[in-house]
C-alpha cells in the first residue's frame, strides 16, 4: 500500500505541494489530474524517492522509498520526458535492465514488443518521441512492478498504442495486483481505466475520491423552461455553472441534488433531465469554480 | 572487486569514460613522444633521471588542464540532465552507490592513461640502442607522481560537479572553486606590500594549499633528489587529500536536490560563496593588472579602475546568477 503523509515540496523556499495526505490501495488504478503546473510531475517524482521531500514521508508497504534501494525495485517511474542515454541502443537498456532489476522479466518485455515493434538495434536517439515512451513503457512494466507511476504515458502514443497500453495496465492490475498512479490531461482516457481520483490544484488536493463517488457528486440537469430561463438559477445554493441555449439551461450541480430539484421544479419548468458528467467536464467545472470562486454564468444565442 | 566490475552501474560509468580516458591517453602519450624523439642520440650525455625527462611535467599540464575537465563533464553530463536524472535516481540504488561508482569509474580511467604513458617510456627504455642510460625507477616515480597529482586534480573537479548543477561549469569552473581562496589570500597579500609596505611571505600557504606546487617549484626544476627522497610523503599526502575530498563529494552529493539540476550551483549557499569569490578575484585581478603599471598618471588610472573592478564583479555575478542561478528556478518549476 502506498501512504503518502503530510507531504510537502518546496522549491527555493516555494511550496510546490503541500498538505499532501493520501492512500492508495493495492490493484487500485489512481488517476492524477491537476492543470499545468499543479505540481503533479513533482509528486510522481517525490513518491518514486528522485525528489527529496522537504517534510512529511512517502512510503510503500510500510517503506520509506526514499533513498531506500530495496523498495525501489518494486517501483517503475515511466516519465513524460522518456529519455535515456541518447547513445545506447533499445536491446544494451534492455540487458541493463535485466542486470539491475531484480524481477526483470526479459520475456514480458519481447512480448510487449510484439505489439510495439521497436527495432532492438536501434539507438535512442534515432527512435521518435512515441517510440522513446513505448520503451519506457516496455522497460518499466517488465521490472514486474507492484506500484507503477506513469507521468503523461501517452505522450506521442498513436490512438491504438494507446488503447493497448490501458489495455496491458488492465491487465497487470488482474494478474499482479498492481498500483498504478497516471497522470494524464487526456482525461477521457483516464476515465476509462481509473477507480479513483487525485485533482490537484496550486501544489494541493482539492478532490481525493473514487472516480464513482466524484461522478455522482457533480451532475449536470438540463432544464427546459416554458419562456425564458430565470434570473433565480444562479440563486440556487449547489449550482457551480449555468449555460444557456434559448429556453433550455444547463446547470452544473455539486452536492445534494433533492434540494436543487425542488427548487427547480417550482419555477415555471416545461421537464428536467439529469445527465451524467464526463471527467474531462467534471475536472474543467471544479477548476472555474475553483478560479473564480463564483457561479459562472454562461449564454449562448440560439 | 570482481562484483565491481561486473556492477551495472560501474559498467555504464566507465562505458561513459572511454573515449575520456582515450583522450587523455593520447594527450599524455603525445609530448611523450615528442619529448622522446627529440632526445640527443648521443649516449654520454643523457642518463635517465629526472632533469632528463623534463617532458614528463607535459602530460601533468595537458591532462590535468585540458582532459580533465572534459572527463568531468562526460561524467556528469546525464547526471545533471534533468530528463535522464529521473531515470537513474529511480534506480534501485542509493546516492551514494551512484557516486561511488562514478568517482572510481574515473580513478581506473584516469590511471590507465597514465599506465599507457608509463608503457611507452618503459619500452623506449628497455628498447635496444636507445641513447637513455641510468636506473629504471624514475620511470616508476614519475608514473606513482603524475597520476596521483591527477587523480588529485580529479578529486578536486570531481568534488566541484557535485555542488554545481552544471557539468561545464563544474569541469572547467572547478579548479577556480579550489584555487580562488588561495589566488584571493595572496593577492591580498601582494596588496599589502604594494599600498602599505606590510609583508608576508605567502610561500608556506602556498605550498600547503597546492601540494604539486611543491613539486612545481620547490623540487621539479631545481632540487630534483628532493622529488626522487620526497616522492612517498608527496603520494600519501595526495591519497589523503583525494579520499578526503571523495569523502566531501559523496556527502555533497547525497545533499543534491536534483530539480535544481542545470543551475550553476545546486546549493543556494554555493551561490553566494560564488558571488563573493567572483567579486574578490575581479577586483584583485584588476588591482593585479594595476601595478603592472610603475607609476604617473597611468598608474594611478589603472589603480582606480582596478579598485572599481569589485563592484564590477559584484554587478557581472549577479548578473550571470540572474541567468543560472536559484531564482530560474521559479520560472522552470
Amino acid at each position: 500500500m502506498l501512504e503518502v503523509n503530510q507531504l510537502r515540496k518546496d522549491i527555493v523556499g516555494r511550496p510546490i505541494l503541500s498538505d499532501i495526505h493520501f492512500a492508495v490501495k493495492p490493484g487500485c488504478i489512481t488517476g492524477l489530474i491537476g492543470e499545468n503546473g499543479a505540481g503533479k510531475t513533482t509528486l510522481l517524482k517525490t513518491i518514486c524517492g528522485i525528489l527529496r521531500p522537504t517534510s512529511g514521508s512517502v512510503s510503500f508497504d510500510g517503506h520509506n522509498v526514499f533513498n531506500s534501494p530495496e523498495i525501489r525495485n518494486e517501483i517503475a517511474f515511466v516519465s513524460e520526458e522518456a529519455e535515456f542515454f541518447k547513445y545506447s541502443r533499445v536491446k544494451d537498456l534492455l540487458n541493463w535492465f535485466g542486470e539491475i532489476y531484480i524481477n526483470f522479466d526479459t520475456e514480458h518485455f519481447h512480448n510487449l514488443n510484439q505489439r510495439f515493434q521497436i527495432p532492438l538495434d536501434m539507438k535512442i536517439q534515432k527512435l521518435s518521441k512515441g517510440m522513446r515512451m513505448k520503451v519506457s513503457l516496455m522497460l518499466g512494466l517488465s521490472i514486474r512492478p507492484k506500484l507503477l507511476l506513469l507521468d503523461e504515458p501517452t505522450t506521442g502514443l498513436d490512438p491504438s498504442s494507446r488503447k493497448h497500453l490501458f489495455e496491458v495496465l488492465m491487465r497487470e492490475v488482474a494478474d499482479n495486483d498492481t498500483t498504478i498512479i497516471i497522470s494524464s490531461h487526456l482525461l477521457n482516457d483516464l476515465e476509462q481505466v481509473c477507480d479513483h481520483i487525485i485533482i490537484l490544484r496550486d501544489g494541493k488536493i482539492t478532490n481525493n475520491t473514487s472516480l464513482d463517488a466524484l461522478k455522482s457528486s457533480i451532475k449536470q440537469i438540463q432544464v427546459c423552461f416554458n419562456d425564458y430561463v430565470p434570473a433565480g438559477l444562479s440563486e440556487i445554493p449547489q449550482v457551480l455553472k449555468i449555460k444557456t441555449l434559448g429556453r433550455v439551461a444547463y446547470l452544473t450541480v455539486e452536492g445534494e441534488l433533492e434540494e436543487t430539484i425542488q427548487s427547480i421544479e417550482s419555477m415555471d419548468i416545461l421537464f428536467w433531465e439529469l445527465i451524467d458528467m464526463k471527467l474531462e467536464d467534471i475536472f474543467i467545472t471544479t477548476s472555474e469554480a475553483g478560479e473564480s470562486n463564483v457561479r459562472h454564468i454562461q449564454t449562448s444565442a440560439v | 572487486m570482481l562484483d565491481t566490475f561486473k556492477h551495472p552501474l560501474f559498467k555504464r560509468e566507465l562505458d561513459q569514460i572511454k573515449w575520456p580516458t582515450l583522450l587523455m591517453a593520447i594527450a599524455i602519450l603525445l609530448p611523450i613522444l615528442i619529448a622522446i624523439n627529440s632526445i640527443d642520440p648521443n649516449p654520454s650525455q643523457y642518463s635517465w633521471t629526472m632533469d632528463s625527462i623534463d617532458f614528463i611535467r607535459a602530460p601533468y599540464d595537458l591532462g590535468g588542464w585540458l582532459v580533465l575537465p572534459i572527463f568531468i563533464i562526460s561524467q556528469f553530463f546525464y547526471t545533471r540532465k534533468e530528463s535522464v536524472i529521473g531515470l537513474l535516481a529511480s534506480l534501485p540504488y542509493d546516492r551514494n552507490t551512484h557516486i561511488t561508482y562514478k568517482y572510481f569509474a574515473g580513478v581506473i580511467g584516469i590511471i590507465l592513461a597514465y599506465f599507457v604513458g608509463f608503457l611507452v617510456i618503459a619500452s623506449t627504455y628497455f628498447s635496444a640502442g636507445h641513447p637513455i642510460t641510468g636506473s629504471f625507477s624514475p620511470i616508476v616515480i614519475w608514473l606513482l607522481v603524475v597520476t596521483a597529482s591527477s587523480l588529485f586534480q580529479y578529486s578536486v573537479l570531481f568534488f566541484a560537479a557535485t555542488i554545481m548543477g552544471n557539468s561545464i561549469f563544474a569541469g572547467f569552473g572547478g579548479f577556480f572553486m579550489f584555487y580562488t581562496p588561495v589566488f584571493i589570500l595572496g593577492s591580498v597579500f601582494m596588496n599589502l606590500d604594494t599600498f602599505f609596505n606590510f609583508y608576508v611571505d605567502f610561500e608556506p600557504i602556498l605550498k600547503i594549499s597546492m601540494p604539486h606546487y611543491i613539486m612545481y617549484t620547490g623540487a621539479w626544476y631545481n632540487k630534483t633528489s628532493i622529488v626522487l627522497m620526497d616522492f612517498m610523503p608527496m603520494l600519501l599526502l595526495y591519497f589523503i587529500g583525494s579520499m578526503i575530498i571523495f569523502k566531501l563529494a559523496q556527502k555533497s552529493f547525497n545533499k543534491n536536490d536534483f530539480e535544481y539540476n542545470g543551475n550553476m550551483c545546486m546549493f543556494i549557499w554555493a551561490e553566494k560563496v560564488f558571488l563573493v569569490g567572483f567579486t574578490l578575484c575581479f577586483g584583485f585581478l584588476g588591482l593585479d593588472f594595476a601595478q603592472t603599471f610603475q607609476s604617473g598618471w597611468l598608474y594611478s588610472l589603472a589603480v582606480v579602475i582596478g579598485f572599481a573592478c569589485f563592484p564590477l564583479g559584484f554587478i557581472l555575478s549577479k548578473k550571470l546568477l540572474q541567468v543560472t542561478g536559484h531564482q530560474v528556478q521559479f520560472k522552470r518549476s
